[in-house]
């Protein structure tokens, strides 16, 4: 049998170029990836991570979205904190929540929709949130098939399957740590590997259709000979991914045990809360370096987020309502705790990003989709939800973009998110939010 | 007017529509009907109380926020004020780490009946009158609904046509919270907020105006008000979207008949009561007497302007007072001295027995956009596969 | 041929000459079916809808089908030709692979297992090869088209009798060979097979299981049913009596609308919907749900007119009637109730008929036609009218050169020229735009009166709008006018049968099948332009179903003028 075991990148492109098989969209091969030696040493990408990102109370309208669309956007004022990493980071202005006539279940309507693609009808309907959907793909054959955390301290996260059961979150980082890298913690570079049996059963399938391709190829004309061929690359492809899959995992150099760190209090002063987080951001990114992981889940705040400064009640859900405005909307009392939050999401990113893996680093193998859960929280509004991705995917997504699509559902980030992930959703939502359209400019 | 036919087979009445490009192209088609008086529908795309902010309308500063809401509740009946800080501090902390909100029990029940505590938002009365502070100034929005003009000492006067005694005692009463802060074309705060929260789950108010000749002055025309049945719908923008089509609410209560006159291009009415249903996030019944109203309708199809009257002032206190904590947390709003406030602003109707007036003069701006309306009844088509 | 060679050369010159050409295409109405050669064999990747509707038809409604899947290609107008150029690339089999794993567990699992699966294993923790062969094979012959051969069923049951041993179950296993089976290229590709043709000596026919394919991906587009199977295993597909009996049956059934609706949604190209981006700034009522409910409004509307009420094709473009939502209402400003008091938004659908002389009536005045075909904030007379011409009437209009100005075109507030017209006028000053322009522009400007959203406006800039122009010869001053001259022009009618055809045999007809072509013209104009009595007649027709020897495969030229593609004219 005839099986294309040399394909190179040139080849392929001039098969497509030359020959009369017409191709639509080039084909993502492991041999078109980056092959430095480093994120794909022994031939294998390192696995791609997910996390979701909430904090409370949105962004004020004005104060965040980019006044360029697409790439080399500015940044400024309450994502001030970003730059640094702009280039790594996708932001989205103008998408909406739809009501479909349900009220607005203030502070939790917005993260239903971006979370689960809808609004519930109550806790039995709740849909499986994004984290979920992606972690029954990728995360099955991780020691922790997510990990939830909360920076206030609370067992709420936004984690949740079809009908509404939410995983706790872990409330002190200290746990965190000892449920990680506690006596059960085996280092991942030491442990024996056991090949997944249902990896095993799909690749005996794979060359099950490989082994008729003479007799399907027999009798057809050139052209569709070459376009059979084509699937039988594309098929061989395949075969190779799940080959590696099978053979012990490339080391994970970049694998340590982290500081265990000391727990800043739990509750509701924004100091600790950011304390707490920037630990939480180390702990798991020392939890994906050493593939305990691939999904998780950071809850900094409530959607009605109470956080505020020490020794006063105006917290910064009070400040949203009580705050006076001027005319754009501006509040800055609002505004202060708005940066803050994003400094967390800094945070977060800054402790992926410092994870290096030859020449690139954690982050770039890693999809963060940072959400909350209201436009301009003092209204409630659910028109421009400021949502924010991070990370290329392991090459999947492109960064350093704004996308602006007013009016749009906010699902089609969502959407997006599955995508990139190598989740087969054509597409994602209920009622108003359902969309099929994800964000091709951003998708690789 | 113009009538539009819904594949006859299925629907069998009448629609009302407005008149837009629509409108003229029904009209040069039904040619025969072009004698009759022209409807223009709207439904109303926001609804909020006629602020006019000035600098001088708070000599003594604004209500106080938050913090010192609680602080004062609770030293203005009897907790030492370190208490007091003790008790605010333990008491945001649990509620903010999700403790709920028993931590705020001396606040809101510090009533005092019988040597009991009692919650202050049932029985504000039970609390010594903290001090709301009020609005003085000269100018305010909305009309001389008593009739008695410069006579009227506690009245306002009209910042643009210099009117004397504008009756709109409801901006005093707010005047000086944070929240309600703005001069047109601003919006207020909170009425914004309560706006967004009901305008996509109640059903929609639906307005309409009659006219022989809208381009003639002095022109008959007549107002309809009424409740729709269904909600409005927003555009891309988020703004409620126009040319939607609302089914009539039979409710009698939601519906409101009256004559205007067209005056300067200004459509202008006096009528006795106006009275349609509310929410329960915003006022339940918006129950208007001594109505004025202005409309203007605007080349763009949309209209806009005020409706003026007195409400029952229980239920503005209801608004807010209905969850009571969470206006003194996130309004600025004491509840004991909003009540006391509203009881003593109040400047109509009077009770036979005490002589407290039970209602207070207020002005609302109303935005409208061009909308369709049919009868409740109308048939559904059965949609064939 | 003269015509492909005129076309060849990428002038408009030649667009002329193909108008007229077309003229006595349709003139001779022929009473028996003229000879034909047939075409080229060929091999086609399922659609995703095809794909779809094929595995809902197989395992039932209540799966979820999720899946992504390769995009499509268009060529010679339709998805349904392209479909026979593409292949499957390696991300593309990825997603193959990962939906056919997602459908696979759900075919086997507890809930489907029962009813799907028509045999219970001996241990469920072990192989079964008896169960899985029953199974498999059951399965493999819808999905497959035919029955499998001996080989594949044996491959198929050898990899679940080994995967049930390496995951330890037998359902597991019998699932990882069902999802080999939907990533196969037997299940991903239909091939046309010949064999001689009995009763054309010397000549090639398609299999009967071809036949099958052929017609079933035509009137249902998915493949055959378990009776359509067993006529072409029984050799009956192969008599007159068997074909019609069968193609009776199909158009009888519900699954005829599905059909339908997937060969209009590749003629009007309404799979574009998905790209259509409005600029909400100008367009705040043309939201994702309006583009979702407007591409729904056509097919109802098509649905209703051709199948329901069975009428005349050219009515399509002056029909009053239609079908709305209280979203669409919105944007074309007429009053659509909701059914739902509780529920405003885009659910309920509800009949519409817009009053005589409207000029909202009719397709090209729908938002599919008028907003699929215009820049995201302004309105094109050009994409209109050249769409017009090329979807609906089937004609090529070249592209326009890269080295062009188009300022003064984009300029919508423009000082000076305050219309549409006005500036589209001003742009024809440049010569080398204006061979083409005079084209297609004056078809165009005829629905000037809907902007970019597909909204009714009487007025651009305070300008009272002028909709007059000109289609083949025939003037007109608004877009009803425009309708009533699309619906009267020959090509419309003789464009649709060119389709119809080429979308049934995944090319456009060849040389040697014009006269059947033409044949099929004639019938439509007898047969009252019903879309019901075309397909019958395509379906029941000897020259759907032969296939040219393969000495004149090569050499032929497509002789059809409509279905030109973009390529031949570069």
């Amino acid at each position: 049998m005839i099986i294309n075991r040399q394909t190179t990148r040139r080849r392929i492109l001039r098969g497509m170029l030359g020959g009369t098989a017409v191709t639509v969209g080039l084909p993502l091969l492991n041999i078109f990836l980056n092959t430095n030696g480093n994120a794909f040493a022994n031939g294998t990408a390192l696995p791609t991570c997910f996390g979701t990102f909430f904090y409370g109370l949105g962004l004020t309208p004005g104060q965040w979205e980019p006044k360029i669309v697409g790439p080399n956007y500015e940044v400024h004022s309450e994502l001030e904190a970003l730059k640094a990493f702009k280039n790594k980071v996708n932001v989205y202005s103008g998408l909406k929540c739809y009501l479909d006539g349900h009220s607005n279940q203030v502070h939790s309507t917005g993260v239903q929709v971006t979370v689960t693609g809808g609004i519930s009808r109550g806790r039995a309907d709740t849909k499986s949130s994004i984290d979920t959907i992606i972690a029954d793909v990728v995360g099955t054959r991780t020691r922790f098939r997510s990990l939830e955390v909360n920076s206030m301290g609370r067992s709420q996260s936004n984690s949740r399957r079809e009908g509404g059961t939410a995983n706790p979150a872990e409330t002190a980082p200290g746990a965190l740590y000892t449920r990680i890298f506690g006596p059960e913690f085996v280092d991942p570079n030491s442990a024996n590997f056991t090949p997944d049996p249902q990896t095993i059963a799909r690749r005996s399938a794979l060359s099950g259709i490989t082994e008729q391709r003479q007799a399907l190829i027999t009798d057809l004309g050139a052209d569709d000979r070459t376009r059979l061929d084509q699937y039988f690359t594309s098929l061989r492809e395949l075969e190779q991914q799940l080959e590696l899959a099978l053979q012990k995992p490339a080391p994970m150099a970049s694998c340590s045990m982290p500081d265990k760190g000391e727990d800043a209090p739990a509750g509701t002063v924004v100091e600790d809360v950011m304390a707490n987080n920037a630990l939480f951001s180390r702990l798991l990114a020392h939890a994906l370096a050493c593939g305990q992981t691939q999904v998780f889940n950071s809850v900094l705040t409530d959607g009605a987020s109470n956080i505020r400064k020490a020794g006063s009640a105006d917290t910064h859900h009070v400040l949203t309502h009580e705050e006076g405005s001027d005319e754009s909307g501006y509040q800055s009392g609002v505004s202060w705790f708005n940066r803050r939050n994003i400094e967390s999401l800094a945070a977060l990113i800054a402790a992926l990003d410092a994870v290096r893996e030859g020449d690139r680093t954690l982050l770039d193998r890693s999809l963060i989709y940072a959400v909350t859960d209201t436009g301009l929280a003092k209204v409630h509004s659910l028109e421009n939800m400021p949502l924010i991705t991070v990370g290329s995917a392991n090459g999947r997504m492109k960064t350093g973009i704004h996308v602006h699509a007013q009016g749009d559902p906010a699902t089609r980030v969502g959407l997006t998110v599955q995508q990139a992930m190598g989740i087969a959703s054509a597409a994602w939502g209920t009622e108003s939010n359902a969309t099929s359209k994800a964000i091709s400019e951003v998708l690789a | 007017m113009a009538a539009w036919k819904i594949n006859q087979d299925f629907h069998g009445g009448l629609v009302r529509c407005l008149a837009t490009s629509v409108a003229a192209v029904a009209i040069a088609v039904l040619s025969s009907q072009a004698a009759r008086a022209e409807t223009r529908d709207f439904a109303f795309s926001l609804f909020y109380p006629a602020t006019y902010t000035q600098p001088d309308n708070c000599p003594q500063g604004a209500n106080p926020r938050t913090h010192d809401i609680y602080k004062n509740a609770l030293v203005t009946t009897g907790t030492p004020p370190d208490e007091a800080e003790r008790i605010i501090e333990t008491a945001v902390s649990a509620s903010g780490s999700g403790g709920g909100n028993a931590g705020f029990k001396p606040i809101t029940e510090r009533g005092k009946f019988n040597g009991q505590a009692v919650n202050a938002y049932a029985n504000p009365l039970t609390v010594p009158d903290p001090g709301f502070k009020t609005a003085v100034g000269r100018y305010a929005l909305g009309f001389n609904l008593d009739g008695r003009g410069a006579a009227d000492a506690g009245a306002f006067e009209h910042p643009e046509t210099h009117e004397k005694g504008i009756d709109n005692q409801l901006f005093r009463v707010y005047g000086c919270l944070a929240n309600y802060q703005a001069t047109p074309p601003a919006q207020p705060n909170y009425p914004l907020e309560t706006w967004e929260m009901v305008a996509g789950t109640m059903p929609a108010w639906l307005l309409s105006v009659s006219a022989e000749d809208f381009s003639k002055d002095g022109s008959e025309v007549t107002i309809t008000i009424d409740r729709a049945l269904n909600r409005l719908l927003r555009d891309g923008k988020g703004h409620p979207r126009s040319h939607a089509t609302f089914r009539v609410d039979h409710d009698p209560r939601s519906h409101n008949v009256f004559k205007g006159k067209i005056e300067n291009g200004v459509i202008k009415a006096s009528v006795p009561k106006v009275y349609f249903m509310g929410d329960q996030f915003f006022i339940p019944d918006f129950d208007f007497t001594q109505v004025k109203l202005e409309l203007k309708l605007e080349d763009s199809g949309h209209s806009h302007g005020t409706l003026g009257g007195y409400l029952p002032w229980i239920g503005i206190y209801y608004q807010h007072g209905a969850n009571g904590l969470n206006a003194e947390t996130f309004r600025g709003m004491d509840m004991v001295g909003l009540y006391r406030a509203l009881m003593r602003t109040a400047d109509a109707d009077p009770d036979p027995a005490t002589g407290q007036n039970r209602r207070i003069s207020t002005a609302w701006f109303m935005e409208l956009v061009p909308a369709f309306t049919i009868p409740a009844e109308q048939a559904n088509a059965n949609v064939p596969k | 041929m003269l015509l492909s060679k005129k076309l060849l050369s990428g002038i408009c010159g030649g667009l002329a000459a193909a108008l007229l050409a077309t003229e006595f295409a349709g003139a001779a109405l022929a009473a028996s079916e003229p000879e034909s050669t047939g075409g080229n064999l060929i091999v086609r990747r399922l659609s995703a809808d095809q794909y779809t509707a094929t595995l809902l038809s197989v395992f039932g409604q209540d799966l979820d089908l999720g899946g992504r899947f390769e995009p499509d290609l268009r060529e010679s107008g339709l998805l349904a030709v392209g479909a026979s150029r593409v292949s499957v690339t390696s991300t593309g089999l990825e997603r193959y692979e990962a939906t056919a794993r997602a459908i696979a567990e759900q075919v086997v699992d507890e809930h489907h297992r029962a009813t799907l699966v028509p045999c219970t294993p001996a241990n469920a923790r072990a192989a079964d090869d008896t169960c899985a062969s029953a199974f498999l094979s059951n399965v493999g012959r819808l999905l497959y088209r035919r029955s499998l051969t001996p080989d594949e069923l044996a491959v198929q049951v050898r990899v679940a009798h080994t995967s049930a041993g390496t995951v330890k179950s037998f359902y597991d296993g019998l699932s990882i060979s069902l999802a080999m089976m939907l990533t196969s290229p037997q299940f991903l590709f239909y091939r046309d097979v010949a064999e001689p043709d009995p009763g054309n000596k010397g000549g090639l026919r398609l299999t009967a299981h071809s036949k099958a394919s052929r017609l079933s991906f035509l009137l249902w587009n998915a493949g055959p049913d378990k009776e359509l199977i067993a006529a072409a295993e029984s050799g009956v597909l192969h008599t007159p009596k068997g074909l019609n009996r069968q193609v009776e049956r199909m158009m009888s059934s519900p699954r005829l609308e599905t059909g339908v609706r997937a060969f209009f949604s590749d003629m009007l190209q309404l799979d574009n919907f998905s790209l259509l981006t409005k600029d909400t700034a100008i367009y705040p009522k043309f939201t994702i749900d309006v583009a979702r409910d407007a591409r729904e409004q056509t097919l109802r509307t098509v649905v209703d007119h051709l199948l329901l009420r069975d009428a005349d094709y050219r009515q399509l473009f002056t029909t009053p009637n239609t079908f709305l939502t209280p979203l669409l209402g919105t944007v074309y400003e007429v009053p659509v109730a909701p059914v739902d008091e509780l529920d405003s938004s885009s659910a309920g659908w509800q009949p519409f008929s817009f009053p005589a002389g409207d000029p909202r009536a009719g397709f090209l005045a729908q938002a599919s036609f008028v907003a699929l075909h215009s820049h995201p904030g302004r309105s094109s007379p050009t994409l209109r009218g050249k769409a017009l011409r090329e979807i609906l009437l089937c004609q090529t209009v070249p592209d326009p050169p890269a080295n062009v100005d188009f300022t003064i075109v984009q300029d919508t507030k423009h000082a000076t020229y305050k219309t549409a017209r006005d500036r589209v006028t001003a742009h024809l000053l440049n010569p080398v735009c204006a061979g083409c322009h005079k084209l297609i522009d004056p078809m165009g400007l005829g629905l000037e009166n809907f902007d970019s959203s597909g909204a009714y406006r009487a007025t651009e800039n305070g300008v009272k709008i002028d909709a007059s122009g000109e289609i083949n010869g025939t003037k007109f001053t608004n877009a009803a006018e425009l309708a009533r001259a699309v619906s009267a022009t020959p090509q419309t009618a003789s464009c649709l049968v060119n389709r119809v055809y080429a979308y049934g045999a995944g090319r456009p007809a060849v040389q040697g099948e014009a006269d059947f072509i033409k044949h099929l013209e004639s019938s439509f104009a007898g047969d009252g332009y019903r879309l019901t009595a075309l397909l019958r007649r395509i379906a029941t027709s000897k020259a759907f179903y032969r296939v040219a020897a393969p000495e004149t495969r090569k050499a032929e030229l497509p002789t059809q003028l409509a279905s030109q593609s973009q390529e031949t004219v570069k």
